[in-house]
């Protein structure tokens, strides 16, 4: 699995509020239930997978 | 006379935490007082979306990707508060989700113009703040207008879709450097900054690769 932790030195943190595929949460915060849940699966099975639509 | 730091800067016109991450690098540039560049890189964060899609966010969110309406809901309306903290005003009421590749790619154009700048604020503003559908080439050209560009060069670059190939190679090299979520700010090529990350934080990396780059 790609990550760019690895091609860059990471300044800040490393769970700010971003966007990963359609779902705009902030990873460390898990109040969002069920949408945070379905994106997280979601986005870590597309990692697994290395599916270009991760991006 | 010492050079610039350049800040490359992947995001999507869609993307709500880029919109609030752009106003906070601005806050830290301008804390930091020093000389930075800025180049904005396309990223496309829901390629799935199909080419005619034209609706809202929740939409979207709830019919194509059969998420909760009302945590979407809630998400948007959190969202849209932390928006206003920074001067945004997101209606998602009115957003219009829709494909982005064509606003990727008048900014593009934009770039070459030496406009990119506005015309990343320019259409993130449409987008989030006044309903415009993004992908429609109609608005697209009004906006390129409104932030000094010639309407029918952006016109034609549009409907001839001469800058896909340099949005499709900003979004591989997004891919080549493991960027998964967005904004993502990457400083003198050496530093990763993810996410809407604090005025502050941006301040204090530009201040540390100055004194690293004067120490050099």
């Amino acid at each position: 699995m790609s990550d760019a932790t690895r091609t860059f030195t990471m300044i800040g943190d490393l769970d700010a509020a971003a966007c990963v595929d359609d779902a705009c949460v902030r990873p460390a915060q898990r109040e969002l239930g069920s949408v945070m849940s379905a994106t997280v699966a979601e986005n870590e099975e597309m990692s697994a997978s290395e599916s270009t639509n991760a991006l | 006379m010492t050079k610039p730091i350049k800040i490359d800067v992947w995001s999507d016109v869609a993307c709500p935490w880029c919109f609030i991450g752009k106003r906070k690098l601005e806050s830290g540039i301008e804390q930091f007082g020093g000389e930075v560049e800025v180049e904005y890189h396309s990223y496309e964060l829901s390629p799935d979306t199909p080419d005619d899609f034209v609706g809202s966010t929740v939409e979207f969110l709830a019919e194509r990707k059969g998420m909760n309406v009302d945590q979407v809901a809630q998400m948007l309306e959190r969202v849209t508060g932390i928006a206003a903290a920074v001067g945004l005003n997101y209606d998602f009421d009115s957003v219009k989700h829709t494909k982005t590749l064509r606003a990727h790619e008048l900014l593009h154009f934009a770039k070459e113009h030496g406009k990119q700048l506005e015309m990343k604020e320019r259409i993130m503003a449409a987008y989030f703040e006044q309903g415009t559908v993004v992908s429609d080439i109609d608005e697209l050209v009004r906006l390129a207008t409104e932030v000094g560009l010639d309407a029918d060069a952006a016109r034609t670059a549009l409907v001839a879709r001469t800058y896909s190939d340099a949005v499709q190679a900003d979004i591989a090299q997004a891919r080549e450097f493991g960027i998964q979520g967005v904004p993502f700010f990457v400083v003198n090529g050496k530093y990763g900054i993810s996410g809407a990350q604090e005025a502050s934080t941006f301040a204090a990396a530009l201040e540390q690769v100055r004194d690293e780059e004067a120490a050099a």
